[in-house]
């Protein structure tokens, strides 16, 4: 075997390594990856604070798709939050999105709590029965200082 | 603690006069949020209209009754139950619709029946989505103060409420992951046995309000 026969083995092993490396990255990520389409939708909050793109989309516990866009409307201040569910997974369009922490003060995550109106949301559909992101300093500040003030009874 | 007891109250009376509003009439009034108050208010008046002669039953009667003219709980209690709904039998609909009200009425009025009136401000109506609005609101109970937001659905001219929103968290959501939680392991009979145990234990324990 010469020498350049020895190169060019070499560099394919390494390169089906990489490939598998990636793989199995995008596998115990839990993300789409190859092998696994999905769809994208969106969701309307009146706060996504802590949520980026990037973070878990889960049902029941389970990681099901990513974050991929936070934006905010203009015309009514709402954050826009588009995420990707795979394409097996079939949602209603009376599905709750939730922006969860994991623990105290673990990363925000999106749940999604499904519905059973028998209508199914379609790609880039926009999920409006939302609970926006808990403040926690605001939870502390109302449990240092007492009730809380008009401008909290801002839009919830 | 006191808090917590305050928001507990909140959370019984709203999700007690969160139902669909009964279908006539949305067109009389201008505004989603003036129909809130008016409707909501209507069944307040009936909850809070002090009178020590009445007994427990007495009382249940009188709220059933004017929930019953002024709102219809199917769309709450269905988006409650969400996919499980469909594959429930239409006599265990009937049952477990009933029980709903029946222990929500009859725990409220245990429980806070001899409190104290919240005072409830509305803002103006949010559209979320095209037939889909938002109605932001305070409850005020002593000194504390807590957001609630109505969600309703309108439709050819009737709106009805499908979800309250208490402090960020949806009633109508926290509903449906208890009962997906129970369906996970049981199914509608042992659901309907668990709300008439419930039922049966706050008889037992219900004593005439003041």
């Amino acid at each position: 075997m010469n020498q350049r026969t020895v190169e060019t083995l070499a560099g394919v092993f390494l390169l089906i390594g990489l490939v598998v490396i990636a793989i199995l990255a995008g596998r115990i990520g839990g993300g789409l990856g190859w092998g696994r389409s999905g769809y994208e939708l969106q969701a309307s909050f009146a706060s996504v604070a802590g949520l980026k793109a990037g973070s878990r989309v889960e049902i029941g516990g389970v990681r099901i798709g990513e974050v991929r866009r936070l934006v905010l409307r203009p015309e009514d201040f709402r954050s826009i939050v588009t995420f990707t569910v795979p394409h097996d997974i079939v949602l209603d369009d009376d599905t709750i999105a939730a922006v969860r922490t994991h623990g105290l003060l673990g990363d925000k995550t999106l749940v999604l709590i499904p519905g059973g109106s028998g209508v199914p949301l379609k790609p880039g559909d926009l999920i409006v029965d939302t609970e926006s992101a808990v403040d926690i300093e605001s939870l502390v500040r109302r449990f240092a200082f007492g009730g809380v003030g008009p401008d909290a009874a801002a839009t919830p | 603690m006191k808090t917590r007891m305050q928001l507990g109250m909140v959370a019984a009376v709203v999700w007690l006069l969160m139902p669909a509003f009964a279908g006539a009439a949305s067109a009389r009034f201008a505004t989603a949020e003036a129909e809130v108050e008016a409707r909501l208010g209507t069944v307040l008046d009936a909850i809070y209209a002090p009178d020590a002669s009445r007994t427990l039953a007495e009382q249940e009667a009188r709220v059933r009754a004017a929930m019953e003219e002024a709102f219809s709980y199917e769309a709450m209690v269905r988006r409650s139950f969400g996919r499980h709904w469909r594959v429930l039998k239409a006599d265990e609909q009937a049952q477990l619709r009933e029980l709903m009200v029946r222990l929500l009425v009859r725990s409220y009025l245990q429980r806070f029946g001899a409190g104290e009136r919240p005072a409830l401000a509305y803002r103006p109506a949010i559209v979320l989505a095209p037939g889909r609005l938002e109605v932001p609101s305070t409850a005020t109970l002593g000194d504390q103060t807590f957001t609630l937001a109505y969600r309703l659905l309108e439709r050819d001219g009737q709106r009805e409420v499908y979800d309250v929103i208490i402090e960020g968290v949806s009633l109508v959501g926290n509903f449906r992951e208890q009962i997906d939680a129970h369906f996970q392991r049981g199914n509608a009979a042992g659901l309907i046995q668990r709300l008439e145990q419930q039922l049966a234990e706050l008889e037992v324990t219900a004593s005439p309000a003041p």
